[in-house]
Parts: structure tokens; C-alpha cells; sequence
């Protein structure tokens, strides 16, 4: 059953995700000879591994986790288990395969699965800045999608086990090799040594050599096909690339030196990119699409991440299957864990999902020995409950409270986009206040333009600058409005990195800045600069190439522009960034940090949906309020 | 000797004469008249009178420091001339010459510095100004003949009401004024685009040293991170280096001391007197006058200060007839007359 | 003014105006080369007719393009250099006559001292003209043109003297004084320089490009991380487009913000600049000196239909106001802000702030 459900569940869930299925279909054709491919790999891999892997017990690790899922599931139902996983590890490497195994092994029986999830993901960590990015997804989604469609059973919950050997089926799969970094072949290498191990002597050596072939196709073709890998469309790609080319050197030491890091970060995780191969087995695939979709950006605001963070948790604990000798309340939490991590993995967790796991927990600790049923249910209601009261009516009760305080003739500046200040303002406009905005925003990621556009669609008078030009917008401003990704017990406000040089410039003018917060994202961490806890972006998104505009026409520098500032057009060579080049210059980095945190005597008052407080009543809301206001 | 000569009576009927003189210029003029009676015949003589003469002057008046600001420029003026003097007579004429001019440029300094300063008054602005300053006045004058729209705000100062004076004169010269109480500065200072003061005397650092309400206005000025601009002639500038508000010339042991607590709190005064009715803030005063016998009051303004001292890093600009200063410029000058 | 010289100075003109000719050295360069054919090439005889011929000429090319104040200061320091010329040259042919009041070392050309001495010494025409006058006059031109092609080595010299090791530095925009100065440093020093990548004209993407050729360690931040990791920040070294009278800056948008944040973190802001860009101007307003650009490099023009409906402001330039520099380093050795109306005392004469033409 539980199988079944999860296989079913993936399906959908990958499909959804365009960017998985061209990678699929387009590799087909490559790879033809998948299934024998592997058996002499091994030999390839080992010198390569020897260099590049990180330590011994991770490959024996992978090798009983390998051997063991399969045993089990040869013993089941899946007689064509066998062949698949064969080619999975040729042609995706482990990573795919791992999604695969995770969902197999609970097939058979909850714990073995665990266990080897914990392996795997173990290993996964240490690899973890290899980033494997979407190309892992695309792989498991193309095996999925045969699996699917082979399988009787569509819909939900049906479906059995993903059966179907056709192992034939899965040698499309093979050319996603093409968009697969190198630590993922060298993860699937591993898999192989192992698998060899486990099956003595299984290929032809021919064959391995067009593995070996497959295997170093993808670096030549990598760059300059990216219809092929769909990586390059995704932010991470560039920085992947780089870390690939890096480890297939089997140095993994220059790892760092490729990320340069940056020494008053280094305390700091690097920069995360969407990968599922960093998920531990038995992800619910809801949680491991959200878990994407933050790591692009796809999803990105405290509020939207916290939202599909428990939708996501609603979903799986919907489908949630008791393992044997345990309820669901009391098992539900251990089964939740990896997909916090694996969140975590994606992104760092934002204060506000944080805080609304917490109060996950807290009601499944609560209720521990409430029936199967009864605490699904509950669950799902306190989940739903959560996003109406803390998130939806949270956002009602500010934006009716903020109304109070825009008046007509108001200039209202904002910057980049919060979601409850775009409600805030829209709702303003809407009840026929007369004002103006001004919109301020930043490199790379103008979120500002999103707000800019629904206020400019709705007609409110707009103006539009970017952050460089503060100080001379802010002359003729009168009030300061800004979201908050977090307040701190401090008062300090954390929030989209530029927000305090918004406040600070505000401040100077004596302009009041209000900022519009939920109580939710309270926290009770205290912070006094940007550095102890912060978050860094993907470096890569300051190249302002042509090829890096992440769908901002702007991002681009356009050189006429850019000659006529500089009075040196010869600099701006055509379509080519100033910074393109950034990674082989040694003394060039770039950081690209995502927040900054604000001092409380730059913001004048805060709304929240308890009302009107000054940002340093924030551990008072904390203590005082929030207890009340979760009995 | 010039014991003929009174030269505090002249300088007072001077200033009586002519309200648009100023103390500095007025006491020039009386030095310069000193002179003219002046039937010393030596060097050291005259020297002596003249000291004699200026010290009198500073003595007469409560508030001596912009008076001894031109009795010092002309003091300076005529010890540094004394060196290399040909023939007595001849010389005391050049001064009574020089005197004399200087009395007409000084006139013509204020056109000057509102010259200077009527760029600085930008369109659609509003002006914070304190009490009555002739400069101040002509400066915004002149902007209004210029065209620029602007509106002042002018603080009531309650002591010698110089901002009815004030109000009078820029809104018969068309400029929209409200007269505000000194109290309210801290209310109107967001609305406020520049702060504009006159002084009674620059001193060593650049500070300000104004009537009474100046150094406050410069920091609720500060504050809100408001220019405070100063308007002065340089023949104001003065060698003095006040540490704090308790380091000026004017400032002696009664200044606000504690009276005897002898006060009949239920008595009222019926009419505070010295006030003029003619404001509504000032009608505000008399309504909120203090409980206190009348006699009692005025003690108490008598203690009360005239002047207070403003530092220099809460002056933004000086306009003066010899430029737009910064505080370290005046300094600067200061330091080339007397060194 | 002869044939010859008025078509250079139209030929400057309608370089200025089509802003083919724009940031400030250019600028200053070629105005004094101009300046001094116009001296040299034109008759004059009196002192007022020579600065009435170098004040239209300089009126001209502020008209051409106001923003550029590196053009009035050189003309400024050009008829400073005249007027002291004729003032030499008078005083040594009548110095018997020449007032004690003016002797005083200190004295410059206005004082309160004046109001008590004698009159219209400075109104006065300078007619005497000498043989050897032009020439001399010319010399003097030329001297601040060996100054103008000497700024960046005066500057950059001064260079150890300010960054110590493992500072970290913040610039913003691309500033070739800038860059100069921290090139030399870091012969001497190892530093590690942040530089704001000063959107939407991404300056600094190649200032920092440029030092970390030079072997400087620099990282791009965006700009809305200069708050963020200013707490760490040692120095911020910026150039500008000009220093005004009262120690204001106008310099890349953008730095207003830096140089807040720096003075909220109570960081020194060091600003580099040559002296020809010091202008005895006041900002009246603040944005007199500004110019805006093309906002299709803040919003494309691809977006054309919510360009419409918005506003979209690009504004090329920032005032800083003087509070928040601490120190100028300029050709002549560092300087506090307090310290520039001196300098400009020095350099330029009171009655040439303005270029209308004397009596």
C-alpha cells in the first residue's frame, strides 16, 4: 500500500515540474546500451573515487544500502526491480536512484529503509555544495514517468509497486546523464563499485567503455548545449558547473577555493542549490517540491515559504501510512524530521517556517494519544488553522490597521515586495486613499517589480527606482512602509538585505518607517549585525551576463548605457558581463548576501495583528501574547 | 581729556535715533565721536581714552557682546594703525574717516550677505526664523523680491516679543508669517525646511552667541537633521571662546538663581504687564501667567538670560558679508584680524 | 575674440553638449587647453578685459553642460591666476604706494579687517600691463595644468599613509583616483576591498574587476548589502564627480547610502579627488547638480507596458552632505571637510563665483 501511494504521489509531482520532463525526453536518444554499461565502470570509477570521493565509509555505506533494497525487493513483488535500478546507476547515478530506493524499501518494510535513508543521507552531506541541482530531479522524474504509465494503477493510491521492470523503458532516461554534474557520477560510481560488489561480474567491459564514454560526454557537452541540460535555466548551474569541473579534478579541496568563500562569512553555509539527491529516502513528494522550488526562488517571501511548507506537511501527513507497532502521533514526528532537514538542505529555513514547525511539534506533542484518525485529522486542522489565523486573518487585521495610518496625498516608499504591504497598499488604493508609491528595489533579484506590477495594475501612481538612488527619492516621501522576513527579540528587523539602508535613510529624514509584520515571525533570537546569521545567495546572479538575467530583462547592463556612464563604451563588450569571468580571476569574489538585519531605532513602529507595537515590545508579544494566543 | 564727551549717552541716543542701527555699528559710531571731542594730545593718551571709553560702553548694557564686538574690530583697528604714526592729528582724522565709511559699509554688508544668501532660500520653502534680526529680515526680504515663494515661521521670544517685530515686517513685505511660541519649535520643526538665526556675536569657534531660544533651535534643528543657518556681520565676529552657556560674558551669579520660596502661589496676577496683546501667542502667555506676584516675576526675568551660546557643530553656514562660512572659517578670520 | 579661439571654444561646446567629452579630468584638460590658447592667442591689454574674455569663454562651456563643475573650477582657478598676475605686476611697478593693511601675511582678498581700511582696493582695474605679462600669466595656466597631470601620482603617493593590513575597505562606483590609490597601496599592503556593485550603472563591477587584476582582493557586494557588512567595514574610500563649497559631495548615485551607513557605524569615509574638482559652488539644491539617465537600464524598455504606467527615475549623481565625510585626500595632502573653504579661498577669487562680466 504505502508504496503504491508514494510511487503514485511522485508521479504528479515531478510532472508538474516542467523543467524535468525535456531533460528526460531529450536524453533519450544518447544512451543506448544502459544495462551493461556499469560493469566495467567500476575500474573508471575507482581511479577517479579514489581522488574525489571523501572518505572510504561513505562508499561502504552506500554499498549495503545498494545491496539491501534490492534483496528485499527481489523477495517482493518487483521482479523487474532489478534491471531498472541496473540502469538507473548507469545512466543517473545514485541520486535518482536513491529518490527510487527511498520509496522502494518502505514498500517492503518501514525500518530498513530508514537506515539506509540516514546512510545515504549522510553521505549526501558531506557531498552536499556539489549541488546536483534539478538535473537529480530530472532524472528521477523521467524514471518515475515510465513507472507511471507502465503501472495499471494511475491515480493516487493505486498503482503498484512501480513494477513494470521495462527496464527498457528507463534507457531514455540515460542522456540526462548530460545534464548530471560530476558529483553525481561520482556518486554513481560509488553505486557501481558497489553494485559490483554486491553482483560479481555482472557486465561486458565494452560497454563499460561507453559508459566511461557517457560519463565524460557531459562535461564537453555540458556549457554550450544548455537545451540539453536544463541546468543552465536554473540559477544554481553556473556555480554547479564550476564545482563539477572542480571535483572531476578530484580535488575536492578546491571546492572552496571555487565557491571563495568569503572569509567574514565563512561561518555562513554556502550557497544551496535545489537537489534531491540531497533528500534523505521517504520524502513525501509534496515536501520535496516545495523544498525545489524554495531552493530556486520559485517560492520565496517568509510567508509564501511558510505556506507551502505546511501544505506541503498537511499533504504528507495526509498520507501518512502508520508503520507497524507505532501510532501515528507518536511516529508522525520521527517521520517528519528528514523532511525538515531536507528543507533545510534546500534553504536555510526561514524564521517563519521555523517557527510554524515548532508549533507543528508542539500539537503533535500535545496530543500523543489521540487515535490514528482523529490526530490526522487534527493535525491537518491545526496546520489549516495555523495558516488562517497567524497568516491569512494575521494579514487582514494589519492591512485594516496600516489603512489607519495612509492618508491621502501620502507618498508611501517600499521596497522590494512584501506580500503584506502589497495587500496593505492595494487595499489602500481600493478604498480611494489618493497616494504614491515608490517602489525601490535591488539587484539581483528585483522582487520589487512583482509589487510594481499589481500596484501599477491596479492604477496606483508608481515610481520606480532602484536603491543606489535612496537618497534622492527620499525627499519628497513621507512614510516608509516595509515587510519583515523576521523580528528579532532585539527589535532589530530582519529583512531583504538593502531594507536597513531604506530605514536608516528614512531615519535620517525623520520619515516614520512602519513595518508590517506578523506575530509569527517573531523570534526569540537576539542579533546584532548581518553576520552572525544570514543567509548567501548564489553568487552567480550578480554576473549580469545576457545569459544570467533570471527573466529580468534589466539585470542585463546595457552597454550603450553603460559606455555612455562610464565614458568608456570599450569596456562594455557586448553581451558578456563585467563579472563573467569571475571564477578564474583569484582575487575576484562575489557575495551575494540575502538579508540584513536593521536596528530598532530605524523603524518607528511595527503592525502587527495584535496592533500597533514598537519593534522592542517584541519579546513582550512573545512572552506575554503568543502563549494565550496558542491555548 | 574727553570727560566732556558721554559716550554711553551718545551711543544710546544713537540706537534711539535710528532703530536700524545695530550695537556694534552704533558703538563705533560713538567711539568714533569720542575721537572727534577727543583733546588728547599724546599717543598714549588717546589710547587710554578710547579704552576707557569702549569699557564704559561694555559696562553700560547688560548685554555687551555685540557691542564689544565693535568696540574690539575698532579697538584693533586703531592699535594696529598706532605703530607708525606720522603726525597725530592727521592720523586721528584718517580714523574719524575710516570710522565714519565703515558705519556706511556696514549698511551695505547686510545687502550683501542677503545677497548671499537668497540662493539659499529655495522656492516652496518654509523657514524657521527666531525673534528679530535686521539681517535675517532684510535677507528674507530680498528673497521675496526675487520671486521665491516661501513661508516663515517666526518664534514669538517671549522676552522681548522681537518676533512680532518680525512678523510685522515680512508681512508687509507679503511673506506669509505665523508667529509660533518659543515652546513649539519642537512641533514645527518637521514642516521646517531651513532654520535662519541672526546673532549678536560669532565667536573664536564659529559658535553663535543669540538671543535666548538659539541654542535650542539648533539642536531640535539637529535633530531633525534640519539646516540651521546663521546670519551674521562680520563685524559681529568676536574674540571670545564660551566652553559652555555659563562661560559668557553676560552670565553672573544671578543668573537663574533659586529665589527665596516665599512665593503666595494662590495670589494670581491679573496681567503679566510687560506683554503686548498684539499676538496670539503672547495672549496665550498672559493666560497661562504664573502664579506668582508680579514683583516676584519680573525678579525672575531678571535672572533669566538673554543670550545663550550655540557650539559650532550645530551651525550648518554662516552667511556673512565676507562669504558663506563654515564655522572653522570664521575662526579662520578671526584668527588673521588679530594675530 | 579672435576667429581662430571661437571656433575651439564651439568646437569644445558641442563636444561638452553632445557629452562626448564628459567626466571630470577629461573635462578640466580640455578646458585648460583651451583656456590658454584663448590667452595667448587673443589681444588684451587691460585686466578686466582679459577675465571679461576668459569669463565669457568659461560661461559658454558651464552653459554647454552645468553639470560638469570641473569646468567653471578650471576657469575660476585660470582668471584666480590672472587677477593674481596683475596684482604682482602692479604692485611691483608702484609698491611705494602700496597699503600697509595688505601686507598682513594672512590677509586674503576679503576680511572684516576691510570694512575699517581703505576702500575699492579689490574693485580697482588692474590696467598696467607689462611686457612679460602674457607670458607670465600663460606660465602660471600652464603650472596648473603640470598640477592636473600630476593629481593621481600626488594622490596615490599619499596611499600608505591611510590603509594599514588586512583593512577592509568599502568603495562604491569606479573612481580612477580610487582605483590608482588603492593599486598603490596594495604594493605596500594586503587588503581586501568590498565594492558595491553601484547598480544601474555597474560600476563597480569593474572597479572591482580592475583591482582584482591589480592583484586586490575585491568582492562584488550588491548594493543592498552595504549595510549589512559595514560593521566589519574599516574605511570607506570614495571619489566623486565634485566637492562642493561646503565639503558636499556630488558623486555616484549611491553614495549617499554608503557614506550614511559608514557614519552610522561610525566608519571613516575618506574621499579622493583632485583639487580641480573642489568648486566654490553651494548646493542651493540639492539637485541642481544631478543629471538623470536613461531609466531603460533601471527598467527595460522590453517592459513597455508597465513602463507606461509607472514612473522611472535613474539619477546618475547622489549629494552627500558634508557631515558625513571625514577626510578629503586631495593632490595638496589631507583634508577635513572644515579645512575646503580655505582651500577654496586659495584657489579661487571671491568675485568669480559667477561669470557675469565685470564693468
Amino acid at each position: 500500500m504505502d508504496p503504491k501511494k508514494k510511487t503514485v504521489g511522485f508521479v504528479p509531482d515531478h510532472d508538474a515540474d516542467t523543467t524535468t520532463s525535456p531533460g528526460g525526453s531529450n536524453n533519450t536518444s544518447t544512451v543506448n546500451s544502459p544495462v551493461s554499461a556499469f560493469s566495467n565502470t567500476p575500474d573508471l570509477n575507482n581511479t577517479t573515487n579514489n581522488n574525489s570521493t571523501t572518505s572510504t565509509p561513505n562508499s561502504a555505506g552506500s554499498a549495503p544500502a545498494s545491496s539491501q533494497p534490492r534483496s528485499i525487493n527481489t523477495s517482493g513483488a518487483r521482479s523487474s526491480y532489478e534491471p531498472m535500478k541496473s540502469s538507473y546507476e548507469e545512466q543517473w547515478g545514485l541520486t535518482p536512484t536513491r529518490t527510487q530506493k527511498t520509496a522502494s524499501p518502505r514498500d517492503g518494510s518501514g525500518f530498513p529503509a530508514k537506515e539506509q535513508g540516514a546512510g545515504s543521507h549522510k553521505k549526501e552531506n558531506k557531498v552536499k555544495t556539489s549541488g546536483l541541482g534539478i538535473q537529480a530531479n530530472a532524472g528521477s522524474a523521467s524514471t518515475d514517468g515510465p513507472q507511471s504509465s507502465t503501472s495499471s494503477a494511475g491515480p493516487a493510491s493505486a498503482g503498484g509497486p512501480p513494477s513494470s521492470g521495462k527496464g527498457g523503458s528507463q534507457k531514455p532516461s540515460a542522456p540526462s546523464q548530460k545534464s548530471m554534474t560530476k558529483a553525481e557520477r561520482r556518486e554513481l560510481q560509488e553505486k557501481q563499485k558497489a553494485e559490483k560488489a554486491a553482483r560479481v561480474s555482472a557486465g561486458l567491459p565494452a560497454s563499460g567503455k561507453k559508459a566511461a564514454q557517457v560519463l565524460n560526454q557531459p562535461n564537453s557537452g555540458f556549457s554550450p548545449n544548455p537545451s540539453k541540460s536544463l541546468a543552465t535555466s536554473f540559477p544554481g548551474a553556473e556555480a554547479e558547473k564550476a564545482i563539477a569541473a572542480a571535483e572531476s579534478t578530484g580535488q575536492t579541496r578546491r571546492r572552496e577555493k571555487l565557491t571563495k568563500e568569503i572569509g567574514l562569512f565563512a561561518h555562513l553555509d554556502p550557497p544551496k542549490f535545489a537537489n534531491t539527491a540531497l533528500a534523505p529516502k521517504d520524502l513525501h513528494p509534496a515536501v520535496v517540491h516545495a523544498g525545489l522550488q524554495m531552493a530556486q526562488f520559485k517560492i520565496c517571501g517568509a510567508n509564501a515559504r511558510c505556506v507551502a511548507t505546511l501544505n506541503a506537511f498537511r499533504k504528507a501527513i495526509q498520507d501518512y501510512q502508520t508503520p507497524p507497532n507505532t501510532t501515528l502521533s507518536r511516529h508522525i514526528q520521527t517521520y517528519l524530521n528528514p523532511h525538515i532537514s531536507y528543507l533545510v538542505t534546500c534553504r536555510p529555513m526561514a524564521v517563519s517556517m521555523g517557527n510554524a514547525i515548532r508549533y507543528l511539534k508542539y500539537e503533535i506533542g500535545k496530543n500523543l494519544e489521540l487515535p490514528d484518525e482523529d490526530a490526522r485529522a487534527l493535525f491537518v486542522e491545526k496546520i489549516d488553522n495555523f495558516i488562517r489565523d497567524r497568516i491569512t486573518m494575521a494579514d487582514q487585521v494589519i492591512t485594516s490597521l496600516g489603512l489607519q495610518k495612509i492618508q491621502d496625498g501620502d507618498v508611501i516608499l517600499t521596497y522590494a515586495r512584501s506580500s503584506v504591504v502589497q495587500g496593505l497598499l492595494l487595499a489602500a488604493h481600493a478604498k480611494g486613499i489618493k497616494f504614491k508609491v515608490i517602489v525601490v528595489d535591488s539587484r539581483p533579484r528585483f522582487e520589487g517589480k512583482q509589487l510594481l506590477r499589481a500596484l501599477a495594475a491596479a492604477g496606483v501612481p508608481c515610481t520606480y527606482v532602484l536603491l543606489t538612488a535612496i537618497g534622492h527619492v527620499m525627499r519628497e516621501v513621507n512614510k516608509v512602509i516595509l515587510g519583515a522576513h523576521s523580528l528579532l527579540s532585539n527589535g532589530a528587523l530582519y529583512s531583504r538585505a538593502g531594507t536597513a539602508v531604506v530605514a536608516m535613510s528614512a531615519h535620517e529624514r525623520k520619515i516614520p518607517v512602519i513595518v508590517c509584520c506578523e506575530t509569527y515571525k517573531f523570534s526569540e533570537r537576539v542579533q546584532l549585525d548581518s553576520f552572525v546569521q544570514n543567509e548567501i545567495g548564489n553568487p552567480d546572479e550578480l554576473v549580469n551576463d545576457q545569459n544570467n538575467n533570471f527573466g529580468h530583462s534589466s539585470t542585463r547592463c546595457h552597454p550603450s548605457v553603460r559606455g555612455a556612464n562610464s565614458g568608456d563604451a570599450a569596456s562594455a563588450a557586448a553581451g558578456a558581463g563585467v563579472l563573467t569571468g569571475w571564477r578564474e580571476s583569484r582575487d575576484l569574489k562575489l557575495l551575494n548576501l540575502l538579508y540584513d538585519l536593521t536596528p530598532s531605532e530605524f523603524v518607528t513602529v511595527v503592525i502587527t495583528e495584535v496592533g500597533l507595537i514598537p519593534c522592542t515590545s517584541v519579546p513582550v508579544i512573545l512572552r506575554e501574547f503568543l502563549p494565550m494566543m496558542q491555548q | 581729556m574727553s570727560k566732556d564727551f558721554d559716550v554711553v549717552a551718545n551711543y544710546k541716543s544713537l540706537l534711539l535715533n535710528s532703530p536700524e542701527l545695530s550695537m556694534p555699528v552704533a558703538a563705533i559710531q560713538s567711539l568714533v565721536e569720542l575721537i572727534k571731542h577727543s583733546s588728547a594730545t599724546t599717543m598714549s593718551e588717546f589710547m587710554l581714552s578710547i579704552n576707557v571709553a569702549s569699557q564704559l560702553l561694555k559696562s553700560s548694557v547688560r548685554n555687551s557682546i555685540s557691542l564689544s564686538a565693535g568696540c574690539d574690530l575698532f579697538l584693533r583697528f586703531v592699535t594696529r594703525n598706532s605703530q607708525d604714526v606720522a603726525e597725530f592729528e592727521a592720523w586721528k582724522a584718517t580714523l574719524i574717516v575710516r570710522g565714519q565709511s565703515f558705519v556706511e559699509k556696514a549698511d551695505a554688508c547686510r545687502y550683501k550677505i542677503a545677497e548671499l544668501g537668497v540662493p539659499f532660500i529655495k522656492d516652496g520653502s518654509t523657514i524657521l526664523i527666531h525673534a528679530h534680526s535686521r539681517v535675517v529680515s532684510l535677507l528674507l526680504q530680498k528673497a521675496a523680491e526675487n520671486h521665491k515663494r516661501f513661508k516663515v515661521f517666526v518664534t514669538e521670544s517671549s522676552q522681548t516679543h522681537g518676533g512680532i517685530r518680525s512678523a510685522k515686517v515680512l508681512r508687509a513685505a507679503g511673506i506669509p508669517t505665523t508667529i509660533i511660541l518659543d515652546a513649539a519649535v519642537g512641533y514645527v520643526i518637521d514642516k521646517v525646511d531651513m532654520v535662519l538665526v541672526g546673532a549678536e556675536g560669532v565667536v573664536e569657534n564659529g559658535g553663535l552667541i543669540n538671543q535666548i531660544g538659539s541654542y535650542q533651535m539648533a539642536i531640535v534643528a539637529k535633530a531633525a537633521n534640519k539646516p540651521f543657518y546663521a546670519v551674521a556681520e562680520s563685524y559681529k565676529f568676536v574674540r571670545l571662546f564660551p566652553l559652555n552657556q555659563y562661560d559668557l560674558p553676560t552670565y553672573n551669579a544671578d543668573t537663574l538663581s533659586f529665589q527665596e520660596l516665599n512665593v503666595d502661589y494662590d495670589s494670581k496676577t491679573d496681567e503679566t504687564g510687560s506683554v503686548s496683546s498684539s499676538a496670539a501667542p503672547s495672549s496665550a502667555l498672559s493666560q497661562t501667567a504664573l502664579h506668582m506676584k508680579t514683583s516676584e516675576d519680573q525678579a525672575s526675568q531678571g535672572s533669566n538670560p538673554l543670550v545663550d551660546y550655540t557650539p559650532p557643530n550645530y551651525i550648518t553656514l554662516l552667511f556673512t558679508d565676507l562669504g558663506v562660512l563654515t564655522p572653522s572659517g570664521v575662526s579662520d578670520e578671526l584668527i588673521k584680524l588679530y594675530l | 575674440m579672435s576667429k581662430g579661439t571661437n571656433d575651439l571654444v564651439d568646437i569644445l561646446v558641442a563636444k561638452l553638449k553632445r557629452r562626448q567629452l564628459v567626466g571630470s579630468s577629461a573635462v578640466a584638460q580640455a578646458t585648460l587647453k583651451l583656456l590658454i590658447v584663448v590667452i595667448s592667442k587673443n589681444n588684451w591689454s587691460k585686466a578686466n578685459d582679459l577675465l571679461n574674455l576668459v569669463r565669457s569663454v568659461g560661461q559658454r562651456l558651464i552653459e554647454a553642460n552645468p553639470t560638469e563643475l570641473a569646468i567653471g573650477n578650471i576657469v575660476r582657478r585660470v582668471l584666480h591666476v590672472i587677477r593674481e598676475e596683475f596684482r604682482d605686476a602692479e604692485a611691483s611697478s608702484k609698491s611705494d604706494d602700496h597699503s600697509e593693511f595688505q601686507t598682513v601675511p594672512l590677509t586674503t582678498s576679503s576680511s572684516m579687517y576691510n570694512l575699517l581700511s581703505e576702500t575699492g582696493s579689490d574693485d580697482k582695474e588692474y590696467t598696467h600691463a607689462s611686457h612679460n605679462l602674457r607670458s607670465d600669466i600663460i606660465q602660471e595656466v600652464r603650472d596648473i595644468r603640470i598640477e592636473l597631470d600630476t593629481i593621481y601620482e600626488n594622490i596615490k603617493n599619499q596611499a600608505t599613509n591611510h590603509i594599514h593590513s588586512n583593512e577592509i575597505i568599502m568603495t562604491i562606483g569606479r573612481s580612477r583616483t580610487v582605483e590608482e590609490f588603492l593599486k598603490m597601496a596594495s604594493s605596500k599592503r594586503k587588503f581586501h576591498v568590498l565594492v558595491a556593485e553601484t547598480a544601474p550603472s555597474y560600476l563597480g563591477q569593474q572597479m572591482a574587476l580592475e583591482l582584482s587584476k591589480a592583484g586586490i582582493e575585491a568582492t562584488v557586494i550588491p548594493d543592498s548589502a552595504v549595510f549589512a557588512v559595514m560593521s566589519r567595514v574599516n574605511k570607506v574610500i570614495l571619489g566623486t564627480h565634485a566637492v562642493l563649497a561646503n565639503g558636499g559631495l556630488v558623486a555616484i548615485s549611491g553614495t549617499h547610502m554608503m557614506a550614511a551607513a559608514a557614519k552610522h557605524h561610525s566608519i571613516p569615509v575618506v574621499v579622493c579627488t583632485g583639487l580641480y574638482k573642489l568648486s566654490p559652488l553651494y548646493p542651493h539644491d540639492e539637485d541642481s547638480f544631478n543629471v538623470v539617465m536613461n531609466p531603460d537600464a533601471v527598467l527595460g524598455f522590453e517592459e513597455g507596458d508597465l513602463m507606461e504606467k509607472v514612473t522611472v527615475t535613474n539619477p546618475y549623481y547622489d549629494y552627500v552632505s558634508p557631515e558625513f565625510v571625514n577626510l578629503f585626500i586631495t593632490n595638496q595632502g589631507g583634508h577635513p571637510p572644515s579645512y575646503l573653504y580655505r582651500l577654496i579661498v586659495e584657489n579661487y577669487d571671491p568675485n568669480d563665483h559667477t561669470f557675469d562680466p565685470l564693468a
